[in-house]
């Protein structure tokens, strides 16, 4: 018999006026799991999750939850009470001037909770989510990853069968990211829940039973996680090679990512060995060094779909020819120097004592949860923010009295990417080369250097705010550039924008470093992008704790944690358990899969199969795995996390 | 309707008010502010208008009359134009009015025939050029009848017309005195005008401030019903500004002076069903609207234009045009203002009132269906 799925859509389509925002959706999720929309801003996820939520009405198609179709406002209602929906925006549809107890009990009353069961529940919750210290505290004062266990919370306060969450994720640090997710995923298998949860970072999509990729108000594709993987008939081949050996292969693959002298390949081929053939067909075996075959990751996946979509973009980006600058002096050549660069906001030290430099030529990538400090110290760089303390020099001067010269040699990009939606391209390059102070007839002729170089051509009289997100952000870049600035200041320049569109800003990045010298800092929540910073520095609570080049912070944190084993179950929470029972204290459950971290990968694979076996097991998979950026970031905040717990306890002491 | 429910939304309202500065200060400052703020702009007094006297007589009859209108505090004289540019001195506004004297005015007087006085006033400001013709009028009468009985009594020669004796005795400040007036009828008037603006404007704000930021959703996605939300909206502000009926009465009575002659409880009642009426006029606005901006443009100028031009507030209402009559008609504030100025102004019985109370309170209903008509809890975009 075949179970009733909780949530059908099929043939579903939601229009704005004239605008298609969800077109023809076909999808099904079944009770009890953990199904999720990923897709970049402008998807179409938050209208199909409000169709869901029966908050939003739609045109064609049908929409059945808990086997009522939702065809009018009437017939959503009784469907209500069973679900919970958090709408989009970090903590924005709590009560900022309620306290974290007062959100939960107005969410209880309007659910109708009976006070006893609101006692029980609301004490659980809150000790799950680690919130109970901050139950007085007014929601507006709560940080971004609190803000978004609170709003767990009230979304299941009810005890609803089935939560809908809207990118709950969004612009939370790689930490928080990784506490809400197993909070969730508890949830979910302690009550039965079913949870459609929709997100922009592809890296969370092994965390979902199934999912289904979105672009355009289209599904690409959907299916458990593996099996997109695997289904989608092609490999990653990983090699080493020198700089003519990566040219050969740019001119052969369409996909492929390159880093220093490393290659990502993407090889449309079904099978390792061929894979590898048709790779070495390209190179000359003895030019390519350490290669390995892979099953591509999702991210490559979507890529290959949305090239597939877009096969010849016309607006691939090129980007060359920065004019170059009488050489900077000072600093020894830095372009950036932070020195002990300390800010106190009253009581509070944002930043304590931060100090690093960049070079020219280099991208440079500053890390950290929400609140570790990354802002301000952009801030105190840029001269927005004078510092209490310390130094900071930015193309050999100190910004706060830098004159004009030296602040139009600094270009700065934030994350709203402060377009002026109603102006067309053309306005906002020469409105923003205007406020550099460009005359008219090299505002012009910059001008059309950004429109050709971002692949903008076509579109100089589009109001920017109809473009799709990724050439919005190709403009903002334009507008950070269009005085040729020899530094660069990019606070999260790649929130919500699809992959495709992030690569294609990363080769902009990189030809601007690595061929034009441009120094370049950014702060980023996509630890895959941390990976792909000649430098990096992880900031937490205002201090820089460490300060390596991405391959080095791996490697510390492999001689101090070793090898990363990651067991792959279809029952990973019966496998976490009986890790933890093997001895395995610091294993840690990701979607489908398990971390563990061992000196003696030998050894301590024996031990997990035996384990495995005991606990009747044994078909799960055993990988040894690459550690990701990901890994370390979590680990070391969590580290210091808790050093710093231990030690504000002993000087309360 | 369930009354946890509501319960939990008003009380969640109440919390929110009670922290939110910016709105407390809207909610019970502003009301207030705008009282004394009207009560003052609204006055009719006026003091050292500019007038000019062109004197062609040059006799001592026509130098007394222009000194005797200078002799108050109303008028200040300035230099007198030639007779042809009059009307410039006027517009370039160096006078505010002007008074032609012309030849043969002793000797009219002297022989008692009617002595022409022409006037040229500003009429720019329609309210302050009425009042100004006023002063003018009045004090004409009296300084003719002066004068003129004091040239016949020089010349020995019988009045023509018996001059009753009190009236020459009439002190001006007695008969024109603007500023007890204007404020006396405002005062409750502006009770009228205070609580057109502000209930739809708190409503409107707090309503769309949550369509705004999205928590409209919690809402929307719950059980929670249509007009359990509306009430929940609607309560808290019916509250508050029966707090602010007692801070505005307060204000008329020991600021203004100007006391209520009519019944509190009864002035209250009449408050309370305007109160309805026009927070639902809010409800009204904040479902059809999606911004703060527009919610606060509309209410605002609705509220404005209604209460100053559509209420009866400047001009009595059943002499006006049949169309004005009807836009009227279709707001609180012309119900309102006959009873709050008969309760307090005059001390009647609210009694007298009921086709006006019924209509309120139909108006009360009717705004919040179409409210609960208007607001969806699955929308289209």
């Amino acid at each position: 018999m075949e179970n009733p799925a909780l949530i059908e859509l099929s043939g579903f389509s939601k229009r704005y006026g004239k605008t298609v925002a969800v077109h023809d959706i076909t999808l099904r999720v079944e009770r009890g799991q953990l199904f999720g929309l990923i897709g970049a801003d402008g998807a179409g996820k938050s209208s199909l999750m409000k169709a869901v939520a029966g908050v939003l009405a739609f045109e064609e198609g049908s929409l059945r939850v808990f086997g009522t179709e939702l065809n009018s406002e009437r017939a959503a209602e009784p469907v209500k009470a069973r679900l919970g929906f958090m709408p989009q925006g970090l903590g924005l549809n709590l009560y900022p001037d309620l306290t974290v107890e007062e959100n939960i009990n107005f969410f209880a009353r309007l659910r109708l909770v009976a006070p006893a069961a609101l006692r029980t529940r609301k004490e659980a919750l809150l000790a799950m989510t680690r919130l109970t210290p901050f139950r007085d505290r007014a929601m507006k004062y709560l940080s971004g990853g609190m803000k978004q266990k609170l709003g767990l919370i009230c979304t299941l306060i009810h005890t609803p069968e089935l939560i809908v969450l809207d990118e709950p994720t969004t612009g939370v640090d790689p930490v928080s990211r990784r506490d809400f997710w197993l909070i969730l995923t508890q949830l979910i298998q302690q009550e039965g829940l079913t949870a459609l949860v929709s997100t922009a970072y592809l890296d969370e999509a092994s965390r979902f039973d199934a999912l289904a990729l979105m672009h355009n108000g289209r599904v690409l594709a959907q299916g458990e996680p593996d099996s997109l993987s695997q289904r989608a008939g092609a490999r990653i081949v990983r090699l080493h090679a020198d700089r003519s050996a990566l040219t050969a292969l740019a001119t052969h693959f369409a996909q492929l990512e390159t880093h220093d002298d490393e290659a990502r390949v993407y090889v449309e081929c079904d099978d390792d060995l061929q894979a590898q053939q048709q790779v070495l067909e390209v190179i000359a075996p003895s030019s390519a060094q350490s290669l390995s075959v892979h099953l591509p990751e999702l991210e490559d996946v979507f890529v290959a779909l949305l090239r597939s979509l877009e096969p010849l973009s016309a607006s691939t980006p090129h980007w060359t020819g920065i004019v170059e600058h009488a050489p900077v002096s000072g600093d020894n050549g830095h372009a950036i120097y932070a020195a002990k660069l300390t800010r106190d906001f009253g009581d509070f030290r944002a930043v304590d004592e931060a100090s690093f430099t960049v070079n020219y030529g280099e991208i440079f990538g500053l890390l950290g949860a929400n609140g570790a400090g990354k802002t301000t110290v952009i801030k105190m760089l840029t001269g927005i923010v004078p510092p209490s303390a310390g130094i900071g020099r930015v193309a050999g001067a100190d910004m706060r009295h830098a004159g004009q010269a030296i602040k139009e040699r600094v270009g700065y990009m934030s994350q709203a990417f402060s377009l002026y939606t109603d102006l067309t391209v053309k306005e906002n390059l020469l409105l923003f080369a205007g406020v550099y102070g460009l005359e008219p007839p090299l505002a012009e002729e910059r001008m059309r250097w950004v429109i050709k170089l971002g692949g903008l051509q076509g579109l100089e009289r589009t109001a920017t705010g109809s473009l799709p997100m990724g050439l919005r952000q190709r403009l903002a870049l334009g507008c950070a550039l269009i005085h040729q600035p020899r530094v660069l200041f990019l606070d999260e320049p790649t929130s919500g924008v699809d992959p495709m569109g992030r690569r294609h800003f990363w080769d902009i990045l990189r030809t601007l470093a690595h061929d034009d010298g441009v120094a370049i800092l950014l702060t980023t929540h996509y630890m895959r992008e941390a990976d792909q910073c000649d430098h990096l520095a992880l900031m937490f609570d205002g201090r820089v704790v460490a300060d390596a080049t991405p391959a080095q912070m791996k490697a510390d944190f492999s001689a101090e944690h070793g090898q990363l084993l990651e067991v792959r179950s279809t029952n990973p929470q019966q496998v976490l358990s009986a890790l933890q029972a093997a001895g395995f204290a610091q294993a840690i459950q990701h979607g489908h899969h398990i971390h563990v971290m061992t000196h003696e990968p030998d050894t301590a694979v024996l031990r997990i199969r035996a384990a495995l076996a005991a606990h009747g097991l044994a078909d799960a998979q055993l990988v040894a795995q690459a550690l990701t950026m990901e890994d370390v970031f979590v680990q070391r905040v969590l580290a210091l996390e808790s050093s710093h717990r231990h030690a504000r306890a002993r000087s309360r002491v | 309707m369930n009354f946890t429910r509501l319960c939990a939304l008003v009380r969640k309202e109440m919390q929110e008010i009670i922290r939110d500065r910016l709105y407390l200060l809207l909610a019970f400052l502003l009301p207030v502010a705008l009282l004394v703020e009207f009560g003052y702009g609204m006055t009719d007094d006026i003091e050292l208008v500019n007038l000019a006297i062109i004197d062609q007589d040059h006799s001592a009859a026509s130098r007394e009359y222009a000194q005797r209108l200078f002799s108050t505090r109303h008028f200040r004289r300035v230099a007198a134009p030639e007779p042809a540019d009059m009307e410039r001195a006027l517009s370039d506004g160096s006078a505010r009015a002007v008074l032609w004297i012309g030849s043969g005015f002793e000797r009219d007087l002297t022989k008692g025939r009617t002595v022409d006085v022409q006037v040229l006033i500003d009429g720019a400001f329609t309210g302050a050029a009425r009042t100004i013709n006023g002063y003018l009028e009045g004090m004409n009468a009296q300084i003719n009848m002066e004068m003129r009985s004091a040239i016949q009594a020089r010349q020995g020669m019988a009045a023509p017309v018996p001059v009753p004796l009190q009236a020459v005795r009439l002190q001006p400040r007695f008969l024109y005195n603007p500023e007890l007036r204007s404020i006396v009828v405002n005062a409750p008037s502006l009770i009228m005008l205070v609580l057109m603006l502000v209930p739809p404007l708190l409503i409107a704000v707090s309503i769309v401030r949550e369509k705004e930021t999205g928590s409209i959703y919690n809402i929307a996605s719950s059980t929670v019903t249509r007009l359990e939300f509306l009430l929940g909206k609607l309560l808290p502000v019916v509250a508050i500004t029966m707090i602010n009926a007692v801070l505005l009465w307060l204000t008329i009575s020991f600021y203004f002076g100007v006391e209520c002659r009519g019944s509190l409880l009864q002035l209250a009642f009449a408050i309370l069903l305007y109160v309805l009426a026009t927070s639902g006029l809010g409800l009204m606005v904040s479902a059809a609207v999606r911004t703060q901006l527009a919610a606060i443009f509309i209410t605002t100028m609705t509220a404005i234009i209604v209460s100053t031009q559509f209420s009866g507030l400047f001009a009595p209402l059943d002499t006006a045009e049949m169309s004005n009559q009807f836009i009227a008609k279709l707001f609180p504030a012309g119900y309102f203002l006959p009873m709050v100025r008969g309760i307090y102004l005059k001390g009647a019985d609210l009694s007298v009132f009921w086709p006006e109370l019924l209509a309120l309170f139909i108006y009360a209903l009717v705004v919040l269906w179409i409210a609960h008509t208007l607001f969806h809890k699955r929308t289209h975009s």
